[in-house]
């Protein structure tokens, strides 16, 4: 699949993203279909991963993802800040056939805005868009909410892989590649890298 | 609501109760351990007592009066104060404990970047200030130091080279020599050969008395580098005196570029709960804090009680909200002592003082710091317990660019009796708010004073399986805390805590 990027040449960047938007909207289906190219009819609520990495190949850079899923904190309200903090790119996903969960969407944009990285590139998601018989919000609507408020708007099926990649690959190329990277470490001290530290510091075990 | 209802009133093989540090971090290893976790806070936020406030949860909770304004206080989102103040001993138990779960994944640290001592002016009374040192651990710091003599700077080196030589597992001389198979020592060179040092009979007086360091070098290796809190240090085992002193100086050196043995999360210690809670839900975990759809709350502040079975265990906890009580049935509770009047005891309180400045203290400015520790040990107080005070700024985005939060504690000495907070501050904490009012120091944009009392769990939980945790003491760093939850995991599932098998479980799921 395209997105499964081959090693590209030029700089590679890596940039949290996370996913926000009701329960059962198809927000790990989104990042399965993405990452792994699979669709389940009736996915788990929780993946349990942390996170799942996929890069996007564009021109002359690589933008590597480093994907959150909500570990379905969101089903009782009870999202952890830690989990936007730092994200530079979020895709709001709202189920096109629910209007409640259109709603949800936007306050989960108000509350990026608000309490965000300033610089934070939103996407917004209208998913199940294979399921347009069922359609409970139209997507000039949605659009034109998206452009009033400064973010961009896709119709996505994860089920059909509708406009999956090129949500994400959007998102690559909206990402600003000039400014240093808000993750991993920077200036901090990374005390558990992926592979790196983390794994030297199993083995040496702990007595 | 309902849908809430329905999924508190669930069979749970633990309910936990409250989202603090330590209650999160069990909720995370009881579900990576496979246990279906129900996790409740009565708050609508994360952390609980080990939270990190933005700045209208501060000036509500302080009651500060007029809103927080920008053009005082800097863009107004960037402020995290956190409610423990605390940092993390980077070669600590905490440390191994997010590698081993690999939250560090979901966080950033950097380190502090100084520690510093408070010495007492000569003649306390007259209208002198003290004076604030930088720790002089490395020779060359030691060298430079002006707390030192000329003579101490030597034997110094000397002894800080020791220190960080020796093997506290494995004393020398152990096997080799009969007559002293029953008594481990370990040896040193001194001027008249080997000498042998038996740390394990030993108390920490005889081992330093044996080392012949003036009683100021004594004191601030004891408080600041052992970490001791008061003068316990003197009976206590030498061996373990240091072992404390060990893990300061390796802490010092655990990442490049350590300039003190601390790290900071940025954003501060609320980061902490909140990704030890990501833990637990990655790993199946239930999160409920007491948030509606609307941000209203779903329950009331006293609306859950427990259950006890016939047998005296504990069989669920209650919600009561509503006409109808709904019981999320558990055979194991855990949470943090708010949650369980009348099965605790008080320990003691703690009172704290939360500056907001504009400026950081002259001695970091000269030394380019925007993070700081300052021990003032008790005795330079006139005091039994030390204070402590922690300086963080923008650089760990706690605060805006330009504006630092400052942090002073201690534990409570006096009586409290009718006192305001602000009286039993300015009572304990007067050495330390000095530093804001000596000539040239920043003056505090706000000034905010708390006292809280500290508690403990009346019994260990085994027999009614509802095990309470420790309040947070007044220590520096994490370590108690983190030998309460491994002490608490082992009460409730039985087991001691396996590192090494948690490592293999989050490779597993990466």
């Amino acid at each position: 699949m395209a997105a499964a990027a081959p090693p590209a040449s030029g700089r590679v960047f890596q940039f949290k993203l996370v996913l926000l938007g009701d329960s059962a909207v198809g927000k790990s289906s989104l990042v399965l279909r993405f990452v792994r190219g699979q669709f389940f009819e009736y996915q788990e609520s929780t993946i349990g991963a942390a996170f799942l990495t996929q890069t996007v190949a564009l021109n002359d850079t690589t933008v590597k993802f480093e994907i959150w899923d909500t570990a379905g904190q969101e089903r009782y309200h009870s999202l952890a800040p830690m989990y936007y903090r730092g994200a530079a790119a979020a895709i709001v996903v709202y189920d096109i056939t629910n209007r409640d969960t259109f709603q949800r969407g936007k306050q989960w944009v108000k509350e990026l805005q608000r309490q965000g990285n300033p610089n934070i590139v939103i996407a917004l998601a209208g998913n199940k868009s294979d399921l347009a018989s069922k359609r409970k919000v139209e997507p000039e609507e949605a659009e034109s909410y998206a452009s009033d408020n400064g973010i961009f708007f896709m119709e996505t099926s994860a089920k059909t892989a509708t406009n999956v990649n090129e949500l994400f690959v959007a998102i690559a190329r909206k990402l600003p590649k000039n400014t240093p990277q808000p993750r991993p470490g920077g200036s901090g001290i990374v005390i558990a890298g992926q592979n790196g530290q983390a794994a030297a510091e199993a083995k040496k075990g702990c007595c | 609501m309902d849908d809430w209802k329905a999924a508190f009133g669930e069979e749970w093989d633990a309910v936990v109760l409250g989202t603090g540090m330590k209650e999160c971090l069990l909720s995370g290893l009881l579900s990576v351990a496979g246990k279906k976790v129900l996790h409740l806070d009565r708050n609508d936020y994360y952390g609980g007592a080990s939270a990190s406030l933005d700045i209208n949860q501060l000036f509500e909770k302080f009651q500060a009066g007029a809103p927080p304004s920008e053009a005082e206080l800097g863009k107004l989102r960037d402020w995290a104060v956190d409610m423990v103040p605390k940092f993390i001993m980077a070669g600590g138990q905490l440390v191994k404990v997010l590698i081993h779960t690999k939250t560090a994944n979901y966080m950033e640290f950097k380190a502090v970047d100084g520690s510093y001592c408070y010495r007492a002016p000569k003649a306390r009374s007259s209208g002198e200030f003290g004076r604030v040192h930088k720790v002089p651990l490395t020779p060359k710091e030691a060298l430079s130091s002006s707390m030192l003599s000329m003579l101490e700077k030597g034997r110094m080196g000397k002894f800080t080279m020791w220190v960080a030589s020796i093997d506290c597992g494995k004393p020398e001389g152990f096997f080799e020599d009969g007559s002293f198979r029953d008594m481990p020592y370990w040896t040193r060179v001194g001027m008249t050969g080997r000498k042998k040092m038996p740390l394990t009979q030993w108390n920490g007086d005889q081992f330093f008395k044996d080392w012949g360091l003036e009683a100021g070098t004594i004191e601030f290796l004891t408080h600041v580098c052992a970490l001791y809190r008061d003068e316990s240090w003197r009976s206590a085992p030498a061996l373990e005196v240091v072992s404390r002193m060990q893990l300061y100086l390796e802490s010092r050196t655990r990442f490049a570029g350590m300039t003190s043995p601390y790290l900071y999360p940025l954003f501060g210690l609320g980061e902490l709960p909140q990704a030890f809670a990501r833990l637990a839900a990655v790993h199946g975990g239930t999160y409920m804090l007491n948030r509606d759809l609307d941000g209203s709350p779903v329950f009331g502040p006293n609306d859950l009680s427990l259950e006890y079975a016939e047998d005296g265990t504990v069989a669920g906890v209650v919600n009561h909200d509503g006409e109808e009580a709904v019981v999320a049935r558990t055979k194991t509770v855990v949470g943090d002592p708010s949650y369980f009047a009348g099965k605790t005891k008080p320990t003691g309180s703690v009172v704290r003082a939360i500056a907001l400045l504009d400026a950081p203290l002259a001695e970091m400015e000269k030394d380019g710091a925007s993070s700081c520790q300052v021990i003032f040990p008790a005795a330079q107080c006139g005091r039994c317990n030390d204070l402590y005070l922690f300086l963080c700024s923008n650089a760990h985005k706690v605060a805006p660019a330009g504006k630092y939060v400052a942090f002073l504690s201690t534990k409570v000495e006096g009586p409290t009796q009718g006192m305001s907070n602000e009286q039993i501050a300015h009572r304990e904490l007067a050495a330390g708010l000095a530093l804001f009012t000596r000539p040239g120091a920043p003056m505090p944009l706000h000034l905010f004073y708390d006292a809280y009392p500290t508690y403990a769990p009346l019994t260990n939980g085994t027999k009614d399986r509802v095990f309470i945790s420790e309040s947070f003491d007044a220590t520096s760093h994490f370590e108690t805390a983190i030998n309460d939850v491994l002490d608490m995991y082992q009460r409730i599932t039985g087991e001691t805590l396996n590192l090494d098998a948690l490592a293999a479980a989050a490779s597993a799921e990466q």
